[in-house]
């Protein structure tokens, strides 16, 4: 699905991806983790196209093709989507003036007709059901005075809505209480498919006791230091980030 | 030096060619032609005058004009029409009412809707002591101007405890032929106790010369009514509007005022309300959105005279390209004016480098038991959400359309009259696509 060969990738003159190579195959699902400061988040906005950052090195390809030359939107047309770590608020704009947009444009990318407003309504209805979504949120402005919980279900919930192929989540879990953890963790599982790739970018190993993955990678300063299976994350949890910076440093010493 | 000349020119000619008849019964005049002499001697604002200083005539006044004459009421274009329902359709073909385009079909018995020349003695007598009571022609040139051209006024009188359901819309159309017309519509406005009252006001030009509309409006709000006002400044074609209203409220009275300005070669707003007894409430919203090289700038001033009061003014503006925007709101608390509630806010936001924002919020308290507020900010579109609504596929044109449009609704939405905020939503799509 995804192809990340050496990825360089700079903001505001530094560095802070220093030679990312990741491979996802359709339906694997692969835990970024690392410190603070790593660049996980980077890696995840530099996937999903943010403007700011400055890509110096390296490629990524996406289906066979090359990523960094499609600007954000036609990324989301293409079937990426990132689960924002800060979803954003937007005073004015109703989630069904927001969705409806997104679903049309993509329709419209796929030759398809827009769909009205009671298609929308009736598409719509089902899964903000299975995401524990009340219809009244519909007309709420987009993020605007929402709990941390309910921004996180949102994303879920557009992610869903959208259905896109290669799924990032970033940092999904940050503050989320345990049952928000869980709706939102059954909202990614129900989602898992054999065609659809995952790359969930988290901290904690918390998230992934209910998201489980397939593959798990550390990254520190800019670069991947460890790769393994489920059990790096339970490693991970018990002796700490410093394990992982002396791992580092050994292999830079080396 | 050409453009002082030319400024002289029109100033001249707007001089000698004032004429009023002095024994006709309702042409106030003495009124007028104290307000030629007072143009003639201030001349057109420049911007070494405070109240214009972002805001130059120098480019208009440059051109020369014809002085709007009564002949050239003809027809115009009604087919686009930003109500759905029917209303009491005034309008007014370069300043001049045009009974024969109206529609009044929707009058109720008792209210008065026609030019000073036409209402009778007993209402005459009624309205005597108000027109130009509310304008200052000593200091303000442009209001001196038009007091003084304003050759037949339009009078709107609504009687104690009348409600008017239908909305009153004032058209106002400028229509040239290849030349430069110059327009003085004068429209005085009196609601009485108890009553209640939609005013409309929209605008649009015809013809390949510049049309510059000089319009003031006065206002007289009776005790315990309401007047809702909105006006809609949007003209495709390059015309310039000047645009007085002067508001008075009595007692506990409710006058609130929209003014949506969106397109226009230049546009300047002078909106002043006194609040001039207890216990009145006045809301002020105003969307300002220019491009190309257009400015419009909006002038307000809320005079809270006595207690009790409560005033409440939103402005916002979009500015583009290389076009400018002013704001220059003032609240005035006199020391009378105890338990005042005042607030006053600004906000813009700038698309592009070359586009400016003047905005000045004033506040002068004399009264100590008050509460106000004010403020202005200035910003750009929020880079976050746009690549927020970009990440889920939305193209950057309809994302910024977004943003823009939810800015704007704010003041759109004020709007209670349902088939008017419709349709206004609707351009402004069309406006914010572009």
């Amino acid at each position: 699905m995804i192809s990340i060969k050496d990825l360089k990738v700079s903001i505001e003159g530094k560095e802070i991806l220093k030679g990312i190579n990741l491979e996802v195959n359709p339906g694997e699902l692969h835990a970024i983790m690392g410190p603070n400061g790593s660049g996980k988040s980077t890696l995840a906005s530099v996937l999903a196209g943010r403007p700011e950052y400055e890509v110096t090195g390296g490629e990524i390809l996406y289906k066979g093709k090359d990523l960094l030359e499609l600007p954000a939107d036609q990324r989301a047309k293409q079937g990426i989507f990132l689960a924002f770590q800060y979803p954003v608020e937007i005073p004015g704009v109703s989630i069904a003036n927001f969705m409806r947009s997104a679903i049309n444009e993509l329709r419209k990318a796929k030759n398809l007709e827009p769909l009205d407003a009671m298609d929308f309504l009736s598409e719509i209805k089902d899964k903000m059901k299975n995401m524990g979504i009340d219809l009244e949120f519909l007309n709420r402005a987009v993020n605007e005075g929402f709990s941390g919980g309910e921004k996180k279900r949102n994303e879920i919930f557009q992610m869903t809505m959208m259905d896109p192929d290669m799924i990032i989540l970033d940092e999904t879990d940050s503050g989320l209480d345990i049952d928000a953890l869980k709706i939102v963790s059954e909202g990614v599982n129900n989602f898992r498919t054999d065609e659809k790739a995952f790359l969930i970018i988290t901290h904690y190993q918390r998230l992934l006791n209910y998201i489980v993955p397939d593959y798990v990678h550390v990254i520190y300063d800019g670069r991947i230091v460890k790769s393994g299976d489920k059990s790096l994350a339970l490693e991970l949890e018990e002796k700490g980030y410093e394990w992982i910076k002396k791992l580092s440093k050994e292999a830079v010493e080396n | 030096m050409v453009a002082l000349e030319t400024i002289t020119d029109l100033q001249e000619k707007l001089v000698t060619e004032f004429h009023v008849d002095k024994n006709a019964r309702a042409n106030f005049s003495s009124l007028r032609e104290k307000a030629i002499k007072s143009f003639s001697s201030l001349g057109f604002p420049t911007l070494r005058n405070e109240d214009w200083k972002y805001t130059s005539l120098s480019s208009i006044i440059n051109l020369p004009y014809e002085i709007a004459g009564v002949e050239q009421i003809e027809k115009f274009d009604s087919s686009s029409s930003i109500l759905k329902e029917r209303s009491i359709e005034l309008v007014f073909i370069n300043g001049h009412f045009a009974s024969k385009l109206s529609d009044t079909g929707l009058k109720p018995d008792g209210i008065v809707l026609d030019t000073f020349s036409r209402i009778n003695d007993e209402v005459f007598s009624l309205i005597k002591s108000k027109y130009g009571a509310l304008t200052n022609i000593d200091d303000n040139a442009m209001v001196a101007l038009n007091t003084a051209h304003a050759s037949d006024p339009f009078l709107v009188y609504i009687p104690d405890n009348t409600m008017v359901e239908p909305i009153i819309h004032f058209k106002f159309i400028s229509q040239n032929k290849d030349s430069n017309v110059i327009s003085f519509p004068r429209i005085l406005i009196i609601t009485g106790k108890n009553t209640e009252v939609k005013l409309l006001e929209s605008f649009g030009s015809e013809g390949s010369g510049m049309n510059f509309s000089n319009l003031v409006s006065e206002i007289f709000v009776g005790e315990n009514s309401r007047v809702e006002h909105f006006k809609f400044q949007s003209d495709p074609n390059e015309s310039v509007l000047f645009n007085e209203t002067n508001v008075v409220q009595s007692a506990s009275c409710k006058y609130s005022n929209n003014t949506i300005s969106m397109q226009g070669k230049l546009i300047r707003n002078n909106l002043n309300i006194v609040l001039q007894e207890e216990g009145s409430e006045t809301e002020l919203f105003g969307l300002f959105m220019t491009k190309d090289r257009n400015h419009i700038d909006n002038h307000t001033l809320v005079d809270h005279v006595k207690p009790n009061c409560v005033s409440n003014e939103l402005y916002k503006g979009i500015i583009n390209d290389r076009s400018t925007g002013v704001f220059n709101g003032k609240i005035m608390v006199r020391q009378d004016a105890q338990k005042t509630n005042a607030f006053q806010s600004n906000k813009n936001m700038l698309l592009t480098d070359t586009a400016t924002i003047n905005t000045k919020p004033q506040l002068e308290i004399f009264a100590d038991d008050v509460k106000c507020s004010h403020g202005a900010t200035t910003g750009q579109l929020d880079m976050e959400a746009m690549f927020y609504l970009q990440s889920r596929g939305i193209s950057p044109g309809n994302a910024k359309a977004m943003l823009l449009e939810a800015f704007a609704n704010e003041i759109v939405d004020k709007i209670k009259i349902d088939s008017l905020r419709d349709s206004i939503k609707v351009m402004l799509g069309d406006y914010l696509k572009v």
